[in-house]
């Protein structure tokens, strides 16, 4: 009796062919509206895939400087990356089986956690420019012209399902933006030198970590970034591997092929495409 | 998928997603807007769906998750919920079973749904969620007992 009751209700929800004939023409509308920003809708840059390559790097000489939890200002040696979240919400450890398995198409995107805007994360770097540069510097990094780009960015993590009995299948990959954590690009004159990560707790504490010493990543990705400044560029994280996604095919190896994840996808920009997380150098 | 093949798909699920958005909405611009916006999806992602009941729990999922998400953004930016009382709600509004349906928490509405409207039962639910069966009869027990009153 009760489930007749909804159900008629909901099926009593006015529906009619001029609302019908709306949508439609508004769905191919917003579909033409996305493919019009999306050139050519291959992709894909795998940056920080190499995390060896970090490691690498950062094994030489490495520094931290954390203040994301509690507020304390401490260094740690040797330790160093720039992708993961402190709190392990938005990068590696969330297990992904593999680059070559294709990610599901995006059903939807959930934004979690704190909010840091750009204007937070921007006040804070400009309140710790000094300490950040000195560590920088103490570390061996050259940072006598030391810049922090404007804008930062997010990531969009993509964490992989593995549900046995679940037989939607094409919903097995779930993607969230951890909103508590941008990463700022830091300039040395025109050279990349080094990624700070700004993070906000869920106290709203603002910390951050910086990461630095993997050069040959740094050029690979400022390279990359130059070549495509001023246009709409996506940061993915699968698994501990950072991809972008441009609107253009912007050929560029870190040894990885990336290309099987997107098979599920015609247009993964446009997937992804969320305002909160397009990013313009 | 070709423009027949869109057409199909829109036709046969048109009503079912905007509806299951208006349960969320509660106002039909806002609802039509995040239907068309599920639509695109399936256009956008190429799906290929494994037969009927596939493509009705991914729109299910995928209609709920998009709403919520936008109301959320909603109040994030503080923008005001809009007090225009639209067409839709006119003809609806005398409706108490509907009316009790839409003023329930978002939390719930997605177990109401997939089981009043779409028959799933919880354990089904729970697969499609992704959520422990527990946790589902949870739910559609806490939203019984608001909806409890119009319903007797």
């Amino acid at each position: 009796m009760e489930t007749e009751k909804i159900k008629n209700s909901i099926d009593n929800i006015a529906f009619n062919s001029d609302t019908s004939d709306r949508m439609y023409d508004n769905i191919q509308k917003k579909y033409e509206s996305k493919k019009k920003r999306c050139i050519n809708p291959r992709i894909i840059i795998p940056v920080a895939a190499c995390a060896a390559l970090l490691a690498v790097g950062v094994s030489v000489t490495g520094i931290v400087l954390s203040k994301a939890k509690d507020g304390r200002t401490t260094e740690t040696y040797g330790i160093v990356t720039t992708t993961v979240d402190p709190d392990g919400l938005a990068g590696e450890g969330n297990g992904f089986a593999g680059l070559n398995i294709p990610l599901s198409p995006v059903s939807d995107i959930l934004f979690k956690n704190a909010v840091l805007t750009d204007e937070e994360g921007r006040a804070y770097l400009n309140e710790n420019f000094g300490s950040i540069k000195s560590s920088l510097s103490a570390s061996g990094v050259s940072v006598s012209d030391m810049k922090i780009s404007e804008h930062g960015y997010y990531h969009i993590k993509c964490e992989q399902k593995t549900s046995a009995d679940y037989d939607v299948t094409l919903d097995l990959t779930e993607y969230s933006v951890n909103q508590g954590f941008r990463d700022y690009l830091v300039y040395n004159g025109d050279t990349l030198v080094s990624i700070v990560t700004v993070t906000k707790d869920k106290d709203g504490r603002v910390g951050s970590s910086v990461s630095f010493g993997a050069d040959d990543y740094y050029r690979s990705f400022d390279k990359f970034i130059k070549q495509n400044a001023g246009k709409e560029i996506i940061f993915l994280y699968v698994g501990n591997v950072e991809v972008i996604l441009t609107n253009d095919y912007a050929p560029f190896s870190v040894g990885h092929n990336v290309s099987p994840l997107f098979e599920n996808m015609r247009d993964p920009f446009n997937a992804f495409y969320s305002e909160s997380v397009v990013y313009v150098a | 998928m070709s423009r027949d093949e869109l057409e199909a798909f829109y036709n046969k699920y048109k009503e079912y997603v905007y509806k299951l958005c208006y349960t969320y909405m509660k106002r039909a611009a806002d609802a039509e807007d995040c239907a068309e916006d599920v639509f695109v999806k399936v256009l956008s992602n190429d799906l290929k769906f494994n037969g009927e009941e596939h493509e009705k729990r991914w729109l299910a999922v995928a209609a709920a998750n998009h709403c919520k998400n936008k109301l959320k953004k909603r109040n994030r930016d503080g923008a005001p919920l809009s007090d225009i009382t639209d067409e839709v709600q006119e003809e609806n509004k005398n409706d108490e079973v509907l009316q009790a349906v839409l003023s329930l928490p978002d939390k719930y509405k997605s177990v109401v749904w997939l089981y009043y409207y779409d028959g799933y039962k919880t354990a089904e639910i729970a697969k499609i969620l992704k959520k422990p069966a527990s946790t589902v009869r949870n739910l559609l027990s806490e939203a019984r007992a608001i909806l409890k009153k119009v319903l007797e």
